[in-house]
C-alpha cells in the first residue's frame, strides 16, 4: 500500500472530523437525497416513468458542478462528503448483484442457456469491436481505441434490473436479460485484462506481453469469487431455512451477502460475481421458498435510492465542452448501442431464442455505469503520461453513464411491456 | 457552512487520503465484521433466552478496545483504525437513535391510554419521577458531582420493555398487570427522554461554561423541546395523511424514512433535540392517523440491522480499564439499588392516590427494573455531548451499560415472579 506523504495523520483526521461535525452534514445529506428521492418516487409514479430515472436525474441535479451555482454551499466539502458515502454505493451493488442472482434459477436457464450463451459472446464482441473500429477510423490512437472498445462490453445491471422489478416482469426475455447483464460484467473484466497490457505496450511503443496477468488474474478473480459466493449463498440459505424468526432470516441474509462482498474485495475478487453467486446459491440450493424477497425489497429501496441519486453525481459537466470530447462520446454511444442490440438480437436469432428475446433483448442492455467507470478510471490512473487521453476516456463514460441510465431503464421498460412479461399496476 | 475547517488539512489532500487508505473499502469490512456480531449475539441471546438488546451489547464489549488490547498478534495500528472507523460511521448509530426513539413514539397509543385509565399516568409520573430522584441523591450523596448525578436521575427513569414483554408473552400472561406494564414502561421513556433534555443544560450549567442558574436557563430547554415537539408533530401530521391515501410499498417506506430522516436534520439545523422530535413523529403518526397504516411490518424489517449495530457500537464503547476503580463500583452498586427503591417506592406512593386494580398496584414495580434501548441511547447521547468532562462521561457510559446488562439479565425473574403471584400467568 502507497502510504502518501501526507502532512496530517489519522489523529489529526478524526479531530478534524469530529470539528467539522461530518456526522451532522452526512445525516443532512441523506436526508437531503431521501426528501427529494421521495418527491422523485411521486413524480415518476405520476408519469410511469421508472423510478430509476427520476433518481438519476435528480443526482445529476445535484452533481456538484450544479450545486456550486448555489452560492450557499461550500462545494469542495460537498463533494467530500459525497465521496464519503461512496461504501453505501458499494453495499447497494452487492445487493444488486444479489438480486441477479437470485433471479436465475436453474430450470429456466436450462432451455435458454444456449441463447444466452451466444448472446453473451456474440454482443460484447460485437461491441468491442464496433467501438474499437470506429474510433480508429475517427483517428484516434489505437491503443485508446482498444481500451475504449474493452470498456465498452460492459452493462450495469442496477438500472436494468430495478425497471424489471418495478414492473414485476417474468418470461424468457426477462431472465434472459437478468443473465446476460450478470454475466457480463465478468465477461466485461476478462476483455479488459486481454486488452489493457496489450495497448499499454502500444502506448509505450514496446511489445512486452504479460500472459500470466492477462490470463491467470481475471480467471482466479472470477472463481474466487463464485467460490466465496457459493460457499455462503450455501450457508446463507441453509440458515434461513432453519430460522423462523424474522430477526434471524434477516440478520443471517444481509450477513452473507456483506461478508462475501469484504472477502472478496480483500482477496481482489469481483464482489460482484461473488454477490450473484451468493443470490443463485439462494434460489437453487434452498429445497422451499425461503420467502426473503419481500423483507430483501423493503430494505433495498433506500439503498437504491441513495445509490442511483449518487451515480447520478458522478457527473462534471465543467469538464464536457470541448469538440473533441462531444465528438468522441457521440461515436462510443452510437458504436457501442449498435452493437450491442445488433450483436444480441443476432445471437438471439442464430441460437432459436423465444420470439420476445429475439425482437427486444438488446434494449435491456444499454446502461454502463459502475463497472465500466471503474475501469475508465483505472486507465486515467495507468496512463498518466498522457493525461488528456486519460481525461477524455473517463469523461466519455461518465457522459455515458449519466445518459445510458436515464434512456436505458426507458428501454427496458419498453420492451419488458410490448413483450407482455411486465405489467403496469 | 461554518468556516473551522482545521487549516493544516486540504480537503483535496483528505479525499485522497481516504481514497489512498482504501477507508470505502475497510468501511465496509467494519459492517460485516458488526453484522456477524449481530448473528451470533441472536443465536446466543435466543438460547439463554435474554433479550436481544442484551445480548448485541455483549457482544459489543467483546470487541471493545480493551478487550481487543488483549490479543497480541493484533498491531497498535489496527485499534488506531478501528476507533477511526467508528468516528467515521457515527451518523449511523445517529440514524438509528432517532429510529429507537421513533419507534417508542409510535407505541404510545392514546386510544390505549384512555382504556387504561388515568392511574397509568400516575403511576408513570411517581415511579419515574421516584426513581430519578432517589437514585440522583444517592449518588450525589456519595460525593459524585452533581451534574453527573443530575444526569443519572434523568436516565433512571427509564425502563424497558423487551424483556419484560418476553416474560409475560411466555407465561401468556394477560390481565390489567400486562397491559399497565406496557403503557407505564412506553410512558417512563418518553417522561426520561423530556428530563434528559431539561436537565442536560442544568448539568451543563454546573460544569461551569460560564451560564449561571436563571430564569432564561430554565425557559430556554423548554423552548427547546417545544420546538422540537412541533417539528415531530408537524412532520408526522403530514407523513399519517399522506400514508393514509396511498398503498404503495415504496411511497410508504421512502415517506416513512423521509419523515424520520428530515425530522432528525431539521432539529440538528436549529440545534434542537433529535430525539425528541422523533418522539413526536412516532406519537403524530400513530395517533393522528384515524386507521391502522400497516407500516409497523416496513418499520420493523429497516430496523433490524440498525438496531443490531447500534447496540454493537454501543457495547464496543464500553472502557474496562475505567470499571475497575472502587469508585465506579460503588457508585454503579449506588445507582442500581437507589433506581430500584425509587421505581418501587414511587409505585407504593401512586398507589394511594389511584384506583388502579390492587395487583397492580402490588406488583407492577417488579416490572419496572431492567433498562435497556433507552437507558444506552441516552448515556450515548451524554458521551456526545459533554465532550468537555470526557472522564465523567464516560464513566455514566459504562454505569449505565453495566447497570443496563445486569437489570435485563436478573429484572426478569422479578417480572417473572410478579406475574406468577399475581395470578395473570397461565401455568
Amino acid at each position: 500500500m502507497n502510504t502518501g506523504n501526507f502532512s496530517f495523520n489519522l489523529v489529526e483526521v478524526e479531530k478534524w472530523l469530529t470539528i467539522n461535525n461530518i456526522a451532522d452534514k452526512e445525516i443532512y445529506a441523506i436526508s437531503f437525497f431521501i426528501l427529494f428521492a421521495f418527491l422523485v418516487v411521486l413524480i415518476s409514479k405520476k408519469y410511469r416513468v421508472p423510478i430509476v430515472v427520476g433518481y438519476v436525474f435528480l443526482g445529476i441535479l445535484f452533481s456538484p458542478d450544479v450545486i456550486s451555482l448555489v452560492p450557499a454551499v461550500d462545494t469542495k466539502f460537498y463533494t467530500f462528503v459525497l465521496a464519503d458515502l461512496d461504501y453505501i454505493t458499494q453495499i447497494a451493488l452487492a445487493f444488486i448483484a444479489f438480486t441477479i442472482g437470485s433471479e436465475l434459477s436453474i430450470k429456466h436457464i436450462r432451455h435458454l442457456g444456449k441463447s444466452i450463451f451466444y448472446i453473451v459472446v456474440i454482443q460484447s464482441l460485437a461491441a468491442f469491436v464496433f467501438v474499437a473500429a470506429v474510433v480508429y477510423a475517427f483517428g484516434w490512437p489505437l491503443y485508446m481505441a482498444l481500451l475504449l472498445g474493452a470498456i465498452a462490453t460492459a452493462t450495469a445491471p442496477a438500472a436494468t434490473v430495478m425497471v424489471l422489478k418495478e414492473f414485476n416482469a417474468e418470461g424468457p426475455l426477462t431472465s434472459t436479460i437478468m443473465a446476460v447483464i450478470g454475466i457480463d460484467d465478468a465477461v466485461a473484466l476478462i476483455f479488459f485484462s486481454l486488452i489493457s497490457p496489450l495497448s499499454y505496450s502500444l502506448f509505450q511503443g514496446k511489445a512486452v506481453l504479460h500472459y500470466r496477468e492477462m490470463f491467470l488474474l481475471p480467471l482466479i478473480e472470477i472463481f474466487g469469487a463464485l467460490f466465496v459466493g457459493l460457499f455462503f449463498g450455501y450457508l446463507g440459505q441453509f440458515l434461513i431455512t432453519n430460522y423462523e424468526e424474522k430477526t434471524k432470516k434477516i440478520l443471517a441474509l444481509i450477513t452473507m451477502i456483506l461478508l462475501s462482498s469484504s472477502i472478496s474485495i480483500y482477496f481482489g475478487f469481483s464482489a460482484l460475481i461473488a454477490n450473484m453467486a451468493v443470490g443463485f446459491a439462494v434460489r437453487n440450493f434452498s429445497k422451499k421458498n425461503l420467502q426473503v424477497s419481500e423483507y430483501l425489497e423493503t430494505l433495498t429501496i433506500p439503498l437504491y435510492a441513495l445509490f442511483f441519486i449518487i451515480a447520478g453525481t458522478e457527473i462534471r459537466f465543467s469538464e464536457m465542452g470541448s469538440l473533441s470530447f462531444l465528438l468522441l462520446a457521440v461515436i462510443y454511444l452510437t458504436a457501442r448501442s449498435i452493437g450491442k442490440i445488433g450483436g444480441a438480437t443476432f445471437a438471439a436469432r442464430i441460437s432459436g431464442a423465444p420470439e420476445a428475446v429475439k425482437k427486444y433483448v438488446g434494449l435491456g442492455l444499454l446502461p454502463q455505469s459502475g463497472v465500466a467507470i471503474a475501469l475508465a478510471y483505472s486507465v486515467q490512473q495507468q496512463y498518466a503520461a498522457d493525461p488528456k487521453i486519460g481525461m477524455l476516456i473517463f469523461n466519455t463514460l461518465l457522459l455515458t453513464a449519466a445518459l445510458t441510465e436515464v434512456i436505458g431503464p426507458l428501454l427496458t421498460k419498453y420492451a419488458v411491456i410490448q413483450s407482455g412479461e411486465g405489467k403496469i399496476q | 457552512m461554518e468556516n473551522n475547517i482545521d487549516p493544516t488539512i486540504e480537503l483535496e489532500n483528505l479525499q485522497e487520503w481516504f481514497h489512498v487508505y482504501e477507508l470505502q473499502t475497510k468501511a465496509i469490512y467494519l459492517i460485516a465484521f458488526f453484522l456477524v456480531l449481530a448473528m451470533l449475539a441472536i443465536i446466543v441471546s435466543k438460547k439463554y433466552s435474554l433479550p436481544i438488546v442484551v445480548g448485541y451489547v455483549l457482544f459489543g464489549i467483546l470487541i471493545s478496545p480493551d478487550i481487543l488490547n488483549l490479543i497480541p498478534f493484533l498491531e497498535s495500528e489496527f485499534h488506531s483504525w478501528y476507533e477511526f472507523l467508528i468516528i467515521k460511521l457515527d451518523y449511523i448509530t445517529q440514524i438509528a437513535l432517532a429510529f429507537i426513539v421513533f419507534t417508542i413514539g409510535t407505541e404510545l397509543s392514546l386510544r390505549t391510554f384512555k382504556r387504561l385509565g388515568k392511574s397509568i399516568y400516575i403511576i408513570t409520573i411517581f415511579e419515574a419521577l421516584g426513581a430519578a430522584l432517589i437514585s440522583a441523591a444517592a449518588v450525589y450523596l456519595i460525593g459524585a458531582p452533581i451534574y453527573m448525578a443530575l444526569l443519572l436521575g434523568s436516565i433512571a427513569a427509564a425502563s424497558a420493555p423487551a424483556s419484560t414483554i418476553m416474560v409475560l408473552k411466555e407465561y401468556n400472561a394477560e390481565g390489567p398487570l400486562s397491559s399497565t406494564l406496557m403503557a407505564v414502561v412506553g410512558l417512563d421513556n418518553t417522561l426520561a427522554l423530556i428530563l434528559f433534555a431539561l436537565i442536560s443544560p442544568v448539568a451543563m450549567m454546573f460544569i461551569g461554561d460560564g451560564r449561571v442558574l436563571s430564569l432564561q436557563l430554565l425557559v430556554i430547554p423548554i423552548i427547546e423541546i417545544v420546538a422540537a415537539v412541533l417539528i415531530g408533530l408537524g412532520i408526522g401530521y403530514l407523513t399519517q395523511h399522506y400514508i393514509s391515501m396511498i398503498d404503495d410499498k415504496t411511497k410508504k417506506v421512502v415517506a416513512i424514512l423521509t419523515s424520520v430522516v428530515l425530522s432528525s436534520a431539521v432539529s440538528l439545523v436549529f440545534g434542537l433535540s433529535s430525539l425528541i422530535a422523533n418522539l413526536a413523529l412516532g406519537f403524530a403518526i400513530r395517533n393522528f392517523a384515524e386507521k391502522n397504516l400497516q407500516i409497523s411490518e416496513y418499520l420493523d424489517t429497516l430496523t433490524i440491522p440498525l438496531y443490531a449495530m447500534f447496540f454493537i457500537f454501543a457495547g464496543a464503547e464500553i472502557r474496562f480499564t475505567q470499571m475497575g476503580s472502587l469508585v465506579f463500583l460503588i457508585t454503579a452498586f449506588v445507582f442500581l439499588i437507589s433506581r430500584i427503591i425509587g421505581k418501587i417506592s414511587g409505585v407504593v406512593l401512586a398507589g394511594h392516590f389511584s384506583d388502579a386494580d390492587p395487583v397492580v398496584k402490588k406488583y407492577i414495580g417488579l416490572g419496572l427494573f431492567p433498562q435497556g434501548g433507552v437507558a444506552i441511547a441516552l448515556a450515548f447521547s451524554v458521551q456526545k455531548q459533554f465532550t468537555q468532562i470526557p472522564d465523567t462521561s464516560l464513566m455514566i457510559f459504562n454505569m449505565v451499560i453495566l447497570t443496563a446488562a445486569l437489570t435485563e439479565i436478573f429484572g426478569p425473574l422479578f417480572t417473572k415472579e410478579a406475574v406468577i403471584r399475581s395470578g395473570e400467568a397461565e401455568e
